[in-house]
């Protein structure tokens, strides 16, 4: 059972004494499923240094060795908790494309905790937020996709179309407004913004988490008070 | 059992500390010795063997830091783990043995005590009786090393350092008690006659070994098996 989940950790340990390769061997005759050439193919792309000793790697390079072992396993249910402390954004987008481009060929169940929502949005199938240890959302991230739209004009143009609906966030900048409503879009709200000149625009994955949890902590402060 | 196979194969990905260390630190000590015992005239029997036994000890102690995180990140089961570490464990042990035996044999005949009177390998009570007890005692001693260490380590993975301390205070506690216990009770004459007539050389304690090794494996894998990472 165990050998058909792989589990990378952002905290999880090597032996001091192993070098990458050692550390990638041992993955390889422990997970049935281990593609060599991709792993090696992997390191090239993080350019990790193979007879490097786990003890000398940066922060970084020991997040790549994560990651290789989690994508190169091809084990049926993969767990990255987050897995990329210590690399940058170029690293960080190399991990997304080659997890998208080997999931496409070896479809597979691939969990992914983050804090980096929008970086990894485009990836996403499912979304759970968990906030203070309670699950806050469990959906399809489509369907998330569409559940809050913003305006954003006029300020007092965007507080008539207000009007009636319920604001989760209001942002302003000068004279000009932007105020975020959960529901869909429909044809009636697109004309209402539309006739009031305002800009109609979706909620990326990142603001909407960032709404909902939000108002999870008023909503928690006010019982408190 | 393969997987077992597995750990015994990713342990000795670390052939430096299993292979090489211990015969490092052997060999320096035979070199001074070495060196001592040709720069006067006299025979000199010397205790430096004991240094690869403490070593066993040493490794015993990190080998759960290093690898036992990692092997579970891997998906290994414990008692996988503890199998196959175990495993090394004997293997090592007896091929530490097996060259030690040969080292005494050669020190006795040809080699003629280095030509400087060394008795570094061939010692009175380590090395006494026919060759296979001798082995049995060596192999032994080693793995009653070992799983000292191992336990050890294994009360840290399991109780971390509030579990070090207590052991510490248990260990001071045991040492300090013990002996006022025996002088209380005027143990020392008794205990000092069954020694004298029980123990002649080491292979008189290898039955005691054994039996704490297998205790010690025993508690290791306990706290090992409930122990997280």
């Amino acid at each position: 059972m165990l050998r058909r989940i792989c589990f990378i950790k952002e905290s999880q340990k090597y032996p001091e004494a192993f070098r990458i390769q050692d550390v990638l061997a041992t993955a390889a005759a422990l997970f049935p499923n281990w593609d060599s050439a991709f792993a090696a193919s992997l390191a090239e792309d993080f350019r990790l240094p193979l007879r490097r000793r786990m003890k000398k790697l940066s922060r970084g390079m020991l997040s790549s060795v994560g990651i290789i072992i989690g994508l190169a396993s091809r084990a049926e249910l993969t767990i990255f908790d987050e897995p990329y402390l210590g690399l940058d954004a170029v690293a960080r987008t190399l991990f997304y494309d080659r997890l998208m481009q080997d999931y496409t060929e070896y479809p597979r169940t691939v969990i992914l905790s983050t804090h980096l929502i929008d970086e990894v949005s485009a990836l996403l199938e499912h979304v759970l937020v968990i906030d203070e240890g309670k699950l806050l959302l469990d959906e399809e991230a489509d369907a998330l996709r569409g559940r809050a739209y913003s305006v954003a004009g006029n300020a007092t143009k965007v507080d008539a179309f207000a009007q009636g609906r319920q604001v989760v966030h209001r942002d302003t900048f000068g004279s000009l407004a932007t105020a975020t409503f959960m529901g869909r879009v429909d044809a009636e709200i697109r004309a209402q913004a539309h006739s009031r000149n305002l800009e109609l625009a979706s909620v990326s994955l990142q603001q909407l988490i960032v709404h909902l949890t939000g108002a999870n902590a008023q909503r928690k402060a006010a019982t408190k008070q | 059992m393969n997987r077992i196979a597995e750990v015994f194969r990713m342990q000795l990905r670390d052939k430096f500390s299993w292979l090489l260390l211990p015969w490092i630190i052997l060999g320096s000590s035979f070199a001074v010795n070495l060196l001592i015992a040709a720069s006067q005239p006299d025979t000199l029997v010397t205790g430096g063997l004991t240094s690869i036994f403490i070593y066993y000890f040493v490794i015993g102690i990190v080998v759960p830091a290093q690898t036992f995180p990692f092997a579970l990140g891997m998906g290994i089961r414990r008692i996988d783990y503890f199998a196959g570490t175990s495993l090394v464990s004997v293997a090592i042990g007896a091929l530490m043995t097996v060259l030690l035996l040969i080292l005494s044999v050669l020190e006795n005949s040809w080699l003629a005590s280095w030509g400087v009177g060394l008795s570094f390998f061939d010692v009175p009570f380590f090395s006494d009786g026919p060759i296979a007890m001798r082995g049995a005692t060596y192999l032994a001693l080693f793995l009653l090393m070992f799983f000292s260490g191992f336990a050890i380590a294994c009360v840290y993975r399991k109780f971390g350092r509030a579990g070090m301390y207590a052991l510490i205070v248990l260990g001071i506690v045991v040492t300090a008690f013990t002996p006022m216990l025996i002088s209380y009770y005027d143990l020392w004459d008794e205990i000092g006659r069954w020694v004298e007539a029980n123990i002649h050389s080491l292979n008189d304690l290898t039955p005691w070994a054994m039996l704490f090794s297998a205790l010690l494996a025993l508690v290791s894998f306990g706290l090992l098996r409930r122990s997280t990472v």
